[in-house]
This record gives structure tokens, C-alpha cells and sequence, in this order.
């Protein structure tokens, strides 16, 4: 894996990740992946519950402008 | 008519130069190792033979006598009295160029004392989003748990979003936040404040663009080095080992002052 620091000329240099920086890198991407699908399953299991509470809503009555009024969607 | 045929003509005492009361007329050159006179009709001069003096502002040139350097405009001086080379408009040209084919960039040595605002602007059309990480003066990276970051993000044909994002004591900021595409480049702005003080937190503010199919996301958010010391640039790395290539990746650095 390539890293590149731009030098003071425009250009860049060009090195071979240290095999730290190379498992820094994978670390960072594990965390983030780790941290999108927490974010992914919260939005889901959020969009899961919305749609779960408007039609027990539906069920007490509630027509759906009703119920969009109460939910802001 | 009559000719006059001598090898010099001077005057009477033969002392000086003759003079001619009607003027005289020359057919051919008239070669002379000065010239004292009105120019007032003189006609077809090339600008070529010019080899001396300035021409002033007052007289349609620029005062100077040199050309400035490369990139630099020519405007009014701060005196309001000539004219100079420098930087010109409200955002000045840092650095810009594409990727250099890497899975990290450190666009180093973009902040100084000179500037008090900086942009950056980078598109990078690849399916992968971008971290970053700060460049301290002494040209390490701080990789340390010292990033805060907040943000939200829309979206259209996704089950996500809008919501929010939000991490402390992070290793890394976020900048475009979701993948974008290889043929539809992500694109991001990025404002940081007075990077260079040694004084100040480092913080900036983004927003970015990502399209994946139909998928859009636009986020939004804010990146705080938690420490206060001199930043000089920024690091760059995605998330999926996607280099930053000439083809794929444009970016550009701007400075402004504040007067």
C-alpha cells in the first residue's frame, strides 16, 4: 500500500506504507465499518419502529394525514 | 538648385553646430549619438529599440521593471500609488493538481501564518469516502484519539438517513462521509480557521456529495482537533484501499486574508 506527501514544489513523494502504517489504515477502516453498520441497523430498526407505531396508530383510528401530522414524515 | 559637397559643416567660429533657421530635410538616415528635441511628430517607432527607463502609470505602462512571479496578478498597491505583483481577489491559489496514485495523501505545508481562512476542495470518483487527519508543524500526523466530530446527512433512495453522526475521542475526522462512485466523483468542501495557531484547537467545517447508483447522500459536519497546535496540512485516506490516482482524484487549496 502507497502513501504521499506533497512536497513544497507541487510534486509528490511517493513511499511504500510501513507495515504500521499499512495496519493503521486497516484499523481505521474496521472501526469505520464497525461504526457505519451500527449507524445502518439504528436507521433501519428507527424506520422498522416508525412504520410499526403509524399502523397501530392506523389500528386506534388515526387517518394517515393524521398520523404524518404526529410523525413529521 | 545647388549642391553642397563638404566632409563636416560646422558653425561660423567653427565652434559648434550650424544652424538651420527653416529646418532641414533629410532623405535617408540620420544618424546622431544623441537627440535633443520634441518627438511630438516622429512616427513608426518600434517599441523594440526601447532599451532604457520605465515607462510610468501616468503614461499608459506600469512603473516596473520586472515581471512578477508566476501566478501573481498586477494590482494597485496598498498605498493606493503604483502598481505591484501579488496576490489578487478574496481566495488566493495554495495548491491544486490531482492524485499521485496512493492510499494516503498528506497535502502538507498548505497552512501558514499568511492566511486566516483555507479552503480545500477535492473530487475523487471512486466507491470509497474519505478520512482525515491533520499534519502538525513538525510534519507528523496526529493519529491520536483526539478528533470530535459531528455531522448529519439527507439521503434519496436509502433506508438511512436523515439523521445524525456524531463521535468523540475518534482517531480520524470524516470529510465525504458515504461512498461515491467510480463514474460519479464524490465531491467535498472543506473550511478550516486559522490552522497555523499555535494557540487554537484546529477545527473545519464540510460538506459533501456521494452518489452510488441512485442512491444520493449530501452530509454535512464539523472535524475538532482537540489540541491546540500548529497544523500545516492535512491527511487523506479512504476506507476500502482506493488510491488517489491523477484520473481519479482533483483537489484544491485556497487562502484568504483578513484585513
Amino acid at each position: 500500500m502507497k502513501k504521499a506527501t506533497l512536497q513544497t514544489d507541487g510534486t509528490w513523494k511517493v513511499e511504500t506504507m510501513s507495515s504500521d502504517e499499512e495496519k493503521d489504515y486497516n484499523d481505521c477502516a474496521a472501526s469505520a465499518k464497525t461504526m457505519k453498520e451500527e449507524l445502518i441497523a439504528a436507521e433501519t430498526k428507527k424506520a422498522t419502529d416508525k412504520a410499526s407505531a403509524s399502523q397501530k396508530l392506523k389500528t386506534l383510528g388515526l387517518t394517515d394525514d393524521e398520523i404524518a401530522a404526529l410523525t413529521g414524515s | 538648385m545647388s549642391k553642397l559637397r563638404a566632409n563636416q559643416i560646422v558653425n561660423k567660429a567653427s565652434t559648434g553646430a550650424p544652424t538651420a533657421p527653416n529646418g532641414l530635410v533629410v532623405t535617408g538616415v540620420t544618424t546622431s549619438t544623441s537627440y535633443i528635441g520634441s518627438g511630438a511628430n516622429l512616427t513608426a517607432l518600434n517599441a523594440g529599440n526601447v532599451s532604457s527607463g520605465t515607462l510610468p502609470t501616468t503614461r499608459g505602462g506600469t512603473g516596473l521593471t520586472s515581471l512578477g512571479s508566476a501566478g501573481k496578478a498586477l494590482k494597485v498597491n496598498s498605498a493606493g500609488n503604483a502598481l505591484e505583483y501579488g496576490d489578487a481577489g478574496a481566495w488566493t491559489v495554495i495548491a491544486s493538481g490531482s492524485g499521485p496514485g496512493a492510499a494516503s495523501i498528506s497535502i502538507d505545508n498548505i497552512f501558514s501564518n499568511t492566511y486566516h481562512f483555507y479552503k480545500l476542495y477535492y473530487s475523487w470518483a471512486e466507491d470509497d469516502w474519505v478520512k482525515a487527519r491533520y499534519i502538525k508543524a513538525d510534519g507528523s500526523i496526529e493519529s491520536g484519539s483526539v478528533y470530535l466530530s459531528s455531522g448529519s446527512y439527507t439521503a434519496e433512495n436509502s433506508a438511512t438517513g436523515p439523521s445524525r453522526t456524531g463521535h468523540t475521542n475518534y482517531n480520524y475526522a470524516f470529510y465525504s462521509y458515504w461512498n461515491g462512485a467510480d463514474d460519479c466523483p464524490q465531491m467535498a468542501e472543506v473550511l478550516y480557521v486559522d490552522p497555523f495557531n499555535s494557540s487554537l484547537e484546529t477545527i473545519d467545517f464540510y460538506q459533501a456529495t456521494n452518489v452510488e447508483g441512485t442512491r444520493m447522500r449530501h452530509n454535512h459536519g464539523a472535524n475538532c482537533n482537540m489540541n491546540a497546535y500548529s497544523v500545516r496540512g492535512v491527511h487523506l485516506f479512504g476506507n476500502a484501499g482506493d488510491n488517489f490516482t491523477s484520473t481519479n482524484f482533483k483537489y484544491l487549496v485556497l487562502g484568504a486574508k483578513v484585513s
